[in-house]
């Protein structure tokens, strides 16, 4: 067969291959393919005559042959691509889907507020490195009292409603303090404690519970300050509140700092102008710290020549309060699953 | 404490605004809040003069009066009771507005028109008498100002003080702070020397610890009579209630000097006034009435014959004053502050006067505060100040204190020179001196029993130096050893685990009523019993978290919740060997809706829990939980017979899991079906395996069989699942059950298993003949061990 012919055909069959319509389904897809690329197609036959091709006519019959091939693959690759996006296509069309039915949820809890707030306050003091412990909620009157240089029968103890126990010589810890005396015996110092938990006070209206969770931090160290008191809550505050917060210390009395404070910090409702839960004072107490009273170090086996230190404490009932808006102290144990329910996202 | 502006200003000269002065108070930690000010608000309110008072013609409770108020007389309809002629009165004029907001206008009542309104106290806020209009003293001019005649423009304030400034219970406690703040002068009153002695009458200090210093001053032929309204009027504000003009002038005393006082009708003593201790058991009837049989060690004032008062509490029933007492021995004393808290608590009375002496009144202002009242009770009663008795055998005398102002700057973190400690210790009434090497000497004043160490006048150097103005500084923390796996951190994952769970977190009260301990059949393990309660019920403190989340299930079903899913973790309470065991707990409470009570009636919802508790185990202690049986005797009897199971980790028991009893369900009123569990956190954590190792997996391809097996109803499915594991010689990697079926295909009393095997090598490929191979051993096991036989 004359070489003309072969390279004629070639051209001729490009021509034919540019215009094939693209399949519109399988059926036509398969016979595009039988009928090209098939073990008897029109290119394994023209692809046989290659050699009877004078040698220097092969490489231009070649190259034909091989854009043929290419272009007839790629036809049939992206005509079974669309057809079987048709396909499903066509299986959803006219389905009528609302993105907006109530999602299928795994169900969540969620952990308590005062458990979030707690732990809220844990992790910006653990942050600034304080080392969180936990000391026993049965006390006695010893860690409670005595050892934060309560004195037997002083006024300041009437500062706290003690429940007793029966048959044994203890009381509900009425403070996280205890916790200051128990960690420092512990690991002397220094000594920089974060300590949550629960507190007993036998008093309950619309802001107190007898049951409720403060939590205590204190720092033991050479040369500790007022100052760094004062700047350590200034940064816990900034992170709670925000960077806009302001706060204030006012002298106070606590039997185991002096000199004593309570820290207040500005409305967090109102931001300081004055509102119904500040009293209209724009300011709210949040706390009450202190520098470790020397009788304090003493009972704990610290020499308060040596050693100084700050310590301060919390309700997280009254933080918790604030942030979530919630008026009534009680709504926190009673376990509501309506209450609970709305603080989803705590963890 | 109540405290009045213009009282306060009668004893410093001061030029604060009210708002600028609580603001200062409260920088020095005298917590104050302005609860009334009065300044203007009686404007247009004058003394009025009653004319006449005629009967109104349309209605009986009313009168017709006309009132001389300055000017032209005024008609004015008046409603009380006791409006007569003649009396000098409190005329509101129209365009007045009461203390209470109310506005008055020209207006008709009952068809009579009225141009004002006379006033009881009630309408003019002074107290809550409104039985009737206030009758003025008659020597009050008609149209004066009522405001100024009657110092009705006061400003309150409300001190919060600290139970260590006892010396701050006073108008002049007060006034001494805000002349160390701001340097104004404290004006203090100066008197004559009385005279020595009192006829007829001793006094003996038998107990000298309870009181350092007894005074007694005579005064004679007082005249009992209600007090004047000024007086009334303040001890009202500061909430004490007037009685007569002796009584009053010892309470207005109390008031402003802070030592409280006590006067005796003469008559009712016999031959000595003696401070002694009372004999065990001895005998007193307070002045209200109440008798008391007296612990022996109580503070007594006694005279040759009986008690008289206990010391610094009350006074006692028939030595006060009365209507027609003439005489009066006036008591100024200083009572020692825990004797007096003890016999106070132990009595159960609070009094104005033990509040004082319990938190340290001045045992230099006794004299002072005696001859202050006995001024009073000259111009208000006519009484005639005698003699005076002053016990006081060894001065009550502060220590000097070394104080450093250098040490005292780095507690604070602002430098404090010598001058500054001085000027501030010095404007706060001690007596300083220098002692070289930087160091002061401070002696406290007689009123700060507060002040006995070094760290104390730091406390005030603060104070006055002033908190805003100590920088705020960074301490560098201490290292500390990581605090990551503690109880807490623990804790706190395991309720991450349980609210990813859908559990929601509940926190309970530690104490709980004994009687839910019972129903539960809990009687093992002392609970700790409460002495005092916050209700009689919650008695006891907790053994176990499960009656208080029943109470809480109960509750919220009851609030129309359909499904609780709640749990708790906090601490429980034991008595053992005389010592609180407490250990931390966490347990939780699982209901079903409607559409699940079907599964409960097969004991699924069991499952459901049982698989969250084993997740949450597992992924908590590293260690996945076993589930065992509890033996017969150990069952908990609030679970149902069956379902219940002990929670095992590395062979020690933790805790438990169970479906709550019908029977117990029904005593906290909740629905069938509830599953509940309860595990130690402590156990929990002792129990937890190290952290994991990895182990080579294998590379090699694995092939999977079912099987259905048919075995007695009652052989437990975990039994066969270890037979199967341990057969497979480490080749299975995974057993799991995929049907339960009992019904018509299988013979009654029978169950069919099929389970899903998966059969791994480490070495070599897994061929099917390998497969056949471990089959073929696991039914022999399977038949041989439980007589399971493959489902034909
Ligand atoms: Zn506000």
């Amino acid at each position: 067969m004359p070489a003309e012919n072969l390279i004629e055909k070639l051209l001729s069959l490009k021509g034919e291959v540019a215009s094939v319509p693209s399949p519109a389904d399988e059926k036509e897809l398969e016979s595009v393919r039988i009928k090209y690329l098939g073990k008897k197609g029109v290119l394994s036959i023209l692809s046989q005559e290659m050699r009877s091709v004078p040698a220097d006519q092969k490489p231009e019959a070649g190259k034909l042959l091989q854009e043929i091939r290419s272009t007839l693959e790629g036809l049939v690759g992206s005509a079974e691509i669309e057809i079987k996006r048709n396909k499903v296509r066509r299986e959803i069309e006219g389905e009528f889907f609302d993105t907006t039915l109530p999602s299928i949820q795994p169900e969540f809890g969620s952990a308590h507020p005062i458990s979030a707030v707690m732990d809220e306050i844990t992790d910006i003091f653990s942050g600034m490195g304080f080392q969180v412990e936990e000391g026993p909620e049965t006390e006695s009157d010893l860690y409670n009292f005595e050892k934060l240089n309560f004195p037997p029968e002083h006024p300041a103890r009437d500062m706290q409603d003690t429940f007793h126990l029966l048959d044994v010589e203890k009381i509900l810890r009425t403070h996280t303090s205890p916790v200051q005396v128990r960690a420092m015996e512990k690991y002397g110092p220094p000594l920089a404690v974060i300590a949550p938990g629960k507190v007993y006070r036998c008093d309950a209206d619309v802001t107190h519970s007898p049951m409720f969770h403060q939590i205590e931090g204190f720092v033991i160290d050479k040369n500790i300050t007022m100052g760094d008191l004062k700047g350590t809550l200034k940064a816990f505050a900034t992170r709670l509140y925000g960077a806009d917060v302001k706060v204030r210390l006012r002298p106070s009395f606590f039997p185991f700092v002096e000199p004593g404070a309570e820290m207040d910090v500005s409305c967090v409702i109102c931001g300081g102008a004055g509102c119904r839960v500040c009293k209209q004072s724009g300011w709210l107490e949040i706390l009450g710290a202190g520098m470790i009273h020397p009788n304090v170090l003493k009972a704990s086996g610290i020499d308060p020549d040596q050693w100084g230190g700050f310590a301060f404490g919390l309700g997280i009932e009254r933080i918790a309060m604030l942030k979530y808006g919630v008026d009534d102290i009680r709504l926190f144990f009673e376990n509501d699953m309506r209450f609970l329910r709305q603080f989803k996202g705590g963890v | 404490m109540k405290l009045s502006l213009l009282w306060l200003n009668e004893w410093v000269d001061h030029n604060l605004p009210p708002e600028k002065l609580a603001e200062k108070l409260t920088s020095l930690g005298l917590e104050t809040k302005i609860t009334e000010n009065r300044r203007g608000a009686y404007k247009n309110i004058v003394v009025g003069k009653v004319l006449s008072a005629d009967p109104h013609p349309n209605a009986d409770a009313l009168r017709i009066t006309s009132v001389n108020a300055g000017g032209e007389p005024l008609k004015i309809i008046c409603g009380a009771p006791n409006v007569a002629p003649g009396q000098t009165v409190a005329v509101a004029l129209v365009g007045a507005t009461l203390p209470n907001g109310l506005k008055i206008e020209k207006r008709k009542i009952r068809g009579e028109e009225s141009f004002g309104m006379i006033c009881s106290e009630s309408e003019l806020g002074i107290s809550a008498e409104s039985s009737g209009i206030m009758v003025l003293d008659d020597g009050l001019k008609a149209g004066a100002e009522i405001a100024s005649c009657l110092e009705l423009e006061d400003v309150m304030f409300e001190v919060d003080l600290t139970p260590n400034r006892g010396d701050c219970l006073s108008v002049l406690g007060i006034a001494r702070e805000v002349s160390a703040i701001t340097g104004a002068r404290l004006k203090m009153p100066t008197f004559a020397e009385p005279q020595k002695g009192i006829h007829g009458l001793g006094v003996e200090i038998m107990d000298a610890e309870a009181c350092p210093r007894y005074t007694a001053l005579e005064i004679s032929g007082v005249k009992i009579a209600p007090s004047p309204f000024k007086i009334r009027r303040r001890l009202l504000a500061c909430g004490v209630r007037p009685i007569n003009n002796v009584v009053d002038a010892t309470n207005y005393v109390m008031l402003e000097t802070g030592n409280p006082l006590h006067a005796f009708d003469k008559r009712s003593v016999s031959g000595a006034i003696v401070v002694r201790a009372a004999k065990n058991g001895e005998d007193f009837t307070t002045l209200d009435g109440a008798s008391f049989k007296l612990d022996g060690g109580t503070a007594l004032i006694a005279d040759s014959v009986k008690g008289l008062a206990i010391a610094g509490v009350m006074g006692g029933l028939d030595s006060g004053i009365n209507a027609d007492t003439t005489d009066v021995i006036l008591e100024a004393a200083y009572f020692n502050p825990v004797r007096v808290r003890r016999a106070s608590k132990k009595t159960g009375i609070g009094t104005e006067s033990s509040y004082r002496f319990e938190r340290g009144v001045d045992p230099e202002g006794v004299k002072i505060a005696s001859l202050l009242a006995a001024k009073m009770m000259a111009e208000l009663a006519g009484g005639k100040p005698g003699g005076f008795h002053d016990v006081y055998p060894k001065t009550v005398k502060a220590e000097a204190i070394t104080i450093s102002p250098k040490k005292a700057g780095a507690i604070l973190g602002v430098p404090i020179s010598e001058a500054t400690a001085l000027d501030i210790l010095t404007r706060l009434g001690c007596a300083c001196e220098k002692s070289g090497d930087g160091l002061l000497k401070a002696t406290p004043p007689s009123h700060r029993h507060d002040l006995g160490t070094e760290i104390d006048l730091v406390e005030e150097i603060s104070r006055l130096h002033g908190l805003d103005n100590i920088p705020e500084t960074t301490p560098r923390l201490p290292q500390h050893e990581s605090s990551r796996e503690g109880k807490y951190a623990k804790r706190r994952e395991i309720n991450r685990l349980f609210v990813a769970s859908g559990f929601y977190e509940a926190i309970n009260f530690s104490f709980v009523n004994p009687a839910w301990r019972k129903k539960l059949g809990l009687e093992n393990g002392a609970p700790v019993r409460m002495e005092n309660r916050i209700n009689a019920e919650l008695g006891e403190l907790r053994t176990s978290l499960i009656p208080g989340l029943l109470q809480t299930a109960s509750f919220n079903l009851r609030q129309g919740e359909e499904k609780v899913t709640i749990f708790e973790t906090g601490a429980v309470f034991r008595l053992s060997g005389g010592l609180v065991e407490e250990e931390l707990f966490t347990a939780g409470i699982m209901t079903i809706g409607e559409e699940e009570l079907m599964a409960s009636k097969l004991g699924r919802n069991f499952h459901r829990l049982k698989g969250i508790v084993s997740n949450v185990v597992s992924s908590a202690s590293r260690t996945a939980p076993e589930f065992r049986k509890p033996v017969e005797n150990a069952k908990k009897e609030f679970l149902y017979d069956h379902r219940q199971a002990d929670i095992f980790l590395g062979g020690r028991r933790v805790g438990f899991i169970g479906e709550v009893h019908p029977l117990t369900a029904d005593d906290f009123d909740i629905s069938a079906g509830m599953v509940c569990f309860e595990l130690s956190v402590e156990a929990l954590m002792a129990g937890a395996g190290k952290t994991a190792k990895a182990s080579a997996i294998s590379r090699f391809p694995g092939i999977k069989r079912d099987v259905a097996l048919v075995v007695e109803e009652k052989i437990e499915v975990g039994a066969i699942i270890n037979t199967i594991l341990e057969t497979g010689g480490g080749k299975i990697s995974h057993c799991g059950l995929f049907d339960l079926y009992q019904g018509q295909q299988v013979q009654a009393g029978k169950k069919s298993l099929a389970f899903r095997l998966f059969f791994m090598d480490s070495e070599k490929t897994m061929t099917d003949k390998d497969g056949d191979e471990i089959m073929a051993a696991l039914l022999e096991a399977v038949a041989k061990k439980h007589g399971a036989v493959i489902r034909g």
